[in-house]
């Protein structure tokens, strides 16, 4: 993040402390679909991505407005916060995987909005595979390629969020691709 | 599937994003789900924090009242440190509804008429900087076009809250006075505000706006007549009581001298605007009329004051204002704007008074 981007964030974070209440809804506006998609490729539905994504932020308000907590990083803290949710709902929900391959098929962006960005079918059949690959892939790289790929975070905002060093980002963020290949060369679709 | 494509299709799924109608929904729910919890928590707290968000919120409270306060602000409001936020909330905003409960608490436990117009006073002038800020923010968005809706809806009705209780005629003089004050500086906050707001409020914003300043410079003026200290008058004649009615005689000029500038503002871009448009021989004729009929009851106004027939006043300047609102419906129904283009008439229509 840049030195502005950075102030910007201590200046929200010292408006959320003070129990500003239109600092709450900003902070909801502008992490809604980031936290959204990093949960939505580990479940199984929308609709579990949305419920979990509610729960977010209803845990960030608890601990700022009610448990008058303090955060240092915003955006390590939200990310967090949507791990340990999610951890919570499999541990609660025991005996199933974390993503069962054929539901998380279930044409989840196939809805008629997001068939229109993708227009050429070769795109649309590149855009599924790659989908399908990330549901199947094992959470630790999953979660490096959503936030260094899809989320564009640096690795140190990742090693903040997941708690690791720059070098293990690394590491395995080389790994995941490595996987990610050998999967869609393997993959016929 | 190369390096580059894998990597651009990363970038394409940035493109997930949550389903539009629960988008639109998800905030609202969360609201709901957070004003639930704080009404079931049950927070008693002895912080100091605490003890000063009370102090301001029953400093103008009667002691005996302060207990039945504080049970109905635990009762409507919940978590007591959710107050503070509360005060300084928009419409839209969580916290928001438990505001606006708060406010009608105080005004349900306000003792008499005088106090409720005051507060009431107070509440549209408090709308009108919600709505300021509510205008500094908008961009297009329709949830923020509808907040400003709603929010000048409820200047008018506070407004109109304030016009049913002077006209009562229940109220001191002095209170009247000061209520005929504070509409003043109130009118003057809103007309900036439609000003400043250009074209980022709705039209039905605006009609509300307008419908505000009408209401409150009558009710302005009806305040101003009863805050005169005349013969026939109840009240004793003290020296300050004096002095706040020949102040009130001045505004009362004043705000007839204004309403004629008015009248003479449409009738002026009236005109202007015929050398452009074809305005049909009826819209013609009414305007003429109705333009004769603002200048006869002015003039019957200024009659009035001078002959201390203050009544007369009161029922002049609401048929005025009436008349001034049909004037203005002819004008912009001719496209009002086209008159700034204008430098010079082309081949203006000759008016005959």
């Amino acid at each position: 993040m840049k030195n502005l981007e950075k102030f910007k964030e201590k200046l929200f974070i010292a408006r959320l402390h003070a129990q500003d209440s239109n600092a709450f809804q900003e902070l909801y506006e502008y992490y809604l679909d980031r936290i959204y998609r990093f949960i939505f490729f580990k479940v199984n539905t929308r609709e579990e991505a949305q419920d979990l994504t509610s729960e977010v932020f209803f845990k960030v308000w608890q601990y700022i407005y009610h448990k008058k907590g303090t955060i240092n990083n915003l955006n390590a803290y939200l990310y967090q916060t949507a791990r340990n949710i999610v951890s919570d709902f499999f541990r609660s929900r025991r005996g199933m995987n974390a993503v069962e391959f054929e539901k998380g098929l279930e044409g989840e962006i196939l809805d008629t909005k997001q068939l229109e960005i993708f227009h050429q079918i070769d795109i649309q059949r590149d855009f599924e595979r790659v989908e399908k690959v990330l549901r199947i892939l094992r959470d630790e790289y999953r979660e490096i390629i959503i936030l260094k790929y899809i989320e564009g975070l640096s690795d140190k905002e990742i090693s903040e969020i997941l708690e690791k060093s720059k070098s293990a980002i690394r590491v395995t963020a080389h790994r995941a691709i490595q996987k990610i290949r050998e999967i869609l060369s393997k993959q016929k679709l | 599937m190369n390096d580059k494509e894998l990597f651009s299709q990363f970038k394409e799924l940035k493109k997930i994003t949550p389903a539009k109608n629960w988008r639109e929904e998800s905030f609202r729910i969360l609201e709901h789900k957070i004003a639930a919890f704080i009404h079931e928590e049950k927070r008693v707290s002895f912080r100091p924090s605490i003890i000063a968000v009370f102090r301001e919120f029953l400093k103008e409270m009667p002691l005996q009242v302060a207990p039945l306060v504080i049970l109905f602000i635990f009762f409507v409001g919940g978590g007591v440190l959710a107050l503070n936020s509360a005060k300084k909330s928009l419409p839209g905003n969580f916290l928001y509804p438990v505001k606006l409960n708060l406010e009608k608490a105080k005004m349900a436990l306000t003792g008499n008429n005088s106090q409720r117009a005051t507060f009431s006073m107070e509440l549209a002038k408090l709308r009108v900087r919600e709505l300021d800020k509510i205008i500094l923010e908008m961009n297009g968005s329709q949830a923020k076009s509808q907040k400003a809706e709603i929010v000048a809806n409820t200047i008018k009705e506070n407004i109109n809250r304030v016009k049913q209780t002077v006209k009562r005629g229940d109220i001191s003089r002095g209170f009247n006075f000061k209520i005929a004050l504070s509409l003043a500086s109130t009118t003057t906050e809103i007309k900036e505000t439609i000003n400043k707001s250009k074209d980022k409020l709705s039209s039905e914003a605006k009609d509300s706006l307008k419908e505000a300043v009408n209401s409150a410079e009558e009710t302005g003026i009806q305040a101003l007549v009863q805050s005169i200290d005349t013969k026939n008058s109840t009240d004793s004649g003290t020296s300050d009581s004096q002095e706040e009615s020949s102040q009130a005689v001045e505004l009362l000029k004043s705000k007839i001298e204004n309403l004629q500038k008015e009248s003479e503002r449409i009738f002026e871009d009236f005109k202007k605007s015929s050398s452009v448009n074809k305005f049909s021989e009826d819209d013609i004729s009414t305007m003429q009329e109705v333009y004769e009929a603002v200048e006869k009851l002015l003039d019957e106004s200024k009659t009035a004051i001078d002959s201390e027939n203050y009544e007369k006043i009161t029922e002049n300047s609401s048929l005025i204002m009436s008349l001034l609102e049909k004037m203005e419906k002819i004008l912009i129904k001719y496209d009002a704007t086209k008159i700034q283009a204008i430098e010079e008439p082309k081949d203006s229509q000759e008016f005959s008074l």
